[in-house]
């Protein structure tokens, strides 16, 4: 048609009147792009996107992967091909590096139809513009002001003074596009190093073909697993639709292994969670799995004694069952807890999802008759102060208001103090204050109620101590 | 020949030792194929229940007012301690997260005065009607739980046909259920045991019997007033029990009204 980016609005309209005008969104704009690189990921598991307007671009790093579908031509043509799909005009070129790659895209007219550039292409990069290497704009116009317009015209002036007048950029700049420096990208997913790739022959619009296709897909990554004896944790499955879209979903076994049994198991239930949230579009033509956690699996033995099959057995089954919780209601809610070596209650333990299978008990603090016997069921978030009458200076409390409601203590055990942690490694030579000092104790009220409560401060002090509820139970 | 015939007797030998252990610890009593039950300790308690609480039966335990909210939860773990003392496999708690915005998050090392470790400890959460019916019925259903604890603050989080698939859940699974909700149970829930309970102030510890005359007395081991509402092959009645911290089982007790231990346990009064 003719227009161009630079142009005028009015001149827009002298060449194209019927044409239509919206704002321009940049954020829109980056957004999409992301879109389509996590789409192209379908090519490469190494893609980067570049979104400097109005050069918005995408890096697919092929190497070692165009085999996979025949041949670097039949990549570039099925780039082009599927975007002409959902109406986008792209120019794709392959070269020995990313930057003369995206160079020869830009400015090469036949980047329109798939350009490879393969030997020797010192004597094509030196016939490109100044613009192919991505200077800044005052950059350019200097460069373009002393009638240095192609980019084999740099190539000929000495560095020291190409460095000195415009910045070590520039060299740089010459330097990657003819390959002397290496571009290192930025890829928009971390990159794993086992991927399954399943392509289909058709597009899956439905829930049920969906499913039968992971499950091939998943009967391929477990063979492929089994093979070098390695069993997966987790994995990434995603599904490229042909449309220019693409959805995740991520499944986490408790023990690693290559059984399909379980990864059916889990990815059904995944599948089933996200059932009506699934947009298939004009349908989904390529599935991958990202194997994204993996260990090599030891040889077990299995055990002559009873008891000790039956515990085997029982681990089993609960491993099994953190995993379909898990996947039915997210990880994140099926935890289980990990002592910390802290004597503070709130600081002595974490919640952790139990699929991570990470727990340790085995600390010596924690096997004191006094912390077993005296810490609560609930322990708030937050201890919450109340309102305490109480024998001064060191005596239980004999009633407390919490929540406006009054209780009358009537049994409590001795006070155990805990010294408040110090943001220092070493609390040898630092003396403690008052203010650190907390005094718990278990309190039973006249109805049999149990509180963990606590003074923080001493009687007798510049400041009066206060007391917090720190849990129940 | 004659070894295979000697490893034989040798295995039946071992057989009829491992049974006769069995009835002698009386863990894993068994009135049928399929149905155990777990001791609590408390003999006329457990004379009650029939023998205990059972194992694959759900056993709803509701609250006598909104402070015996946690009293039914630390009832609840004594139970599910004592059942972990007597079975392998971990502890289960799904909640929905009504007593965690109320009492603040669930204290590993508090369940060690049960008995429970907390690597044994799972903790489910939660958020819909619908999660907390299909995780229970999925736990339940799951042979290998040491024991399983519901906790629920939504007045129809089980209806009748939800409850029955609990309860048809559990029997698969043999894991004793312990179904704890705030706000009680409808009439013609399908549960193998109801109970009802309320807090009691603690017995004094054996070592401090003569200090009672204090303002505040040492702290004895938590104690409940417990009511059998509703038992499928056992009785009704009312117990005062308390949990061991020492021995991890139940122990019932009455107290005159200085605190003090009524004569042979005050079983008296007990049902």
């Amino acid at each position: 048609m003719g227009i161009r980016i630079g142009f005028g609005l009015t001149q827009c309209r002298v060449i194209c009147p019927e044409i239509h005008v919206f704002e321009d969104t940049p954020d829109d704009d980056y957004k999409a792009l992301i879109r389509l690189a996590n789409w192209a990921l379908r090519y490469s598991p190494a893609c980067s996107l570049q979104a400097n307007d109005p050069y918005y671009s995408l890096l697919i790093d092929i190497t070692g992967a165009a085999h996979l579908m025949d041949g670097e031509q039949n990549v570039l043509n099925d780039i082009i091909n599927k975007f002409k799909l959902i109406n986008i005009e792209a120019k794709a070129a392959c070269a020995d590096n990313s930057t003369s790659a995206w160079a020869f895209a830009f400015y090469n007219k036949n980047a329109r139809e798939g350009l490879i550039l393969k030997g020797d292409i010192k004597d094509k990069i030196d016939i490109l513009p100044i613009s192919a290497l991505r200077l800044e704009k005052t950059t350019q116009e200097q460069l373009y002001s002393l009638g240095l317009t192609r980019i084999g015209q740099l190539k000929s002036l000495p560095i020291k003074s190409l460095v000195k007048r415009f910045g070590a950029y520039l060299v740089r700049a010459i330097n990657r596009i003819y390959g002397d420096e290496i571009e290192v990208i930025n890829p928009v997913k971390e990159i794993v190093p086992d991927i399954i790739v399943h392509h289909l022959n058709y597009s899956i619009l439905n829930h049920e073909c969906l499913e039968l296709e992971t499950n091939i897909a998943i009967d391929k990554f477990c063979s492929f697993m089994k093979k070098s004896n390695r069993g997966a944790k987790k994995i990434r499955i995603c599904f490229f639709r042909v449309d220019g879209f693409t959805f995740e979903i991520s499944a986490i076994s408790a023990n690693s292994n290559f059984n399909p049994k379980i990864w059916k198991q889990l990815i059904k239930y995944r599948l089933e969670t996200v059932e009506n949230k699934i947009d298939y579009g004009f349908g989904i033509d390529q599935i991958n799995i990202y194997i994204e956690l993996c260990e090599i699996i030891k040889p077990q033995t299995t055990s002559l004694d009873e008891n000790h099959s039956n515990k085997l057995q029982t681990e089993e089954n609960i491993n099994r069952l953190i995993e379909r919780l898990s996947s039915k209601i997210g990880s994140e809610n099926v935890s289980r807890f990990r002592l910390i070596d802290d004597y503070v209650p709130e600081r002595a333990h974490k919640k952790q999802p139990a699929i991570s299978n990470n727990t340790n008990s085995n600390i010596a603090i924690f096997k004191e008759k006094i912390i077993q016997q005296n810490r609560p069921l609930f322990l708030l978030k937050q201890p919450q102060e109340i309102d305490v009458i109480a024998e001064v200076p060191d005596g239980a409390p004999l009633r407390f208001i919490y929540r406006k409601r009054t209780y009358n203590v009537k049994s409590a055990t001795s006070p155990e103090r805990i010294v408040e942690p110090l943001n220092h490694r070493n609390t040898k030579f630092i003396p403690i204050n008052s203010k650190q000092l907390r005094d718990y104790y278990t309190i039973e009220t006249d109805k049999g109620l149990r509180f963990f409560v606590f003074r923080r401060g001493l009687y007798g002090s510049a400041t009066s101590p206060k007391w917090y509820i720190h849990g129940a139970g | 020949m004659n070894i295979y015939v000697k490893y034989e007797n040798d295995m039946h030998d071992i057989s009829n030792l491992k049974s006769q252990i069995l009835n002698i610890e009386g863990r894993y009593n068994r009135l049928s194929d399929g149905i155990c039950f777990i001791k609590t300790g408390e003999k006329l308690f457990d004379d009650a229940l029939r023998g205990g609480i059972y194992g694959g039966q759900v056993c709803e335990i509701v609250p006598k007012t909104y402070l015996d909210e946690i009293s039914q939860i630390e009832f609840a773990c004594s139970l599910a301690g004592i059942t972990l003392q007597q079975r392998q496999g971990d502890f289960i708690i799904i909640s929905d997260g009504y007593f965690d915005n109320e009492w603040g998050e669930f204290y590993p090392v508090g369940f060690r005065r049960f008995g429970v470790s907390e690597d044994r400890i799972l903790i489910i959460n939660v958020k819909s009607k619908n999660e907390i019916q299909s995780c229970s019925i999925e736990i339940a259903k799951t042979i290998g739980i040491g024991a399983f604890m519901v906790l629920t603050s939504r007045k129809n989080a089980f209806d009748f046909s939800s409850a029955r698939k609990l309860q048809i859940a559990s029997n698969i699974g043999g894991t004793p259920v312990y179904l704890i909700s705030a706000y009680g149970s409808t009439p013609f829930s399908p549960a193998h045991l109801r109970m009802s309970l309320e807090s009691m102030p603690s017995n004094l510890p054996n070592w401090a019997q003569g200090i009672s005359n204090k303002k505040i007395t040492p702290l004895g081991f938590p104690a409940w007033h417990v009511e059998i509402l509703k038992s499928r092959i056992g009785a009704i009645g009312n117990f005062n029990l308390e949990f061991d911290y020492e021995t991890f089982h139940l122990r019932s007790f009455s107290v005159f009204s200085n605190r003090q231990i009524m004569p042979n346990g005050g079983h008296k009064i007990s049902a």
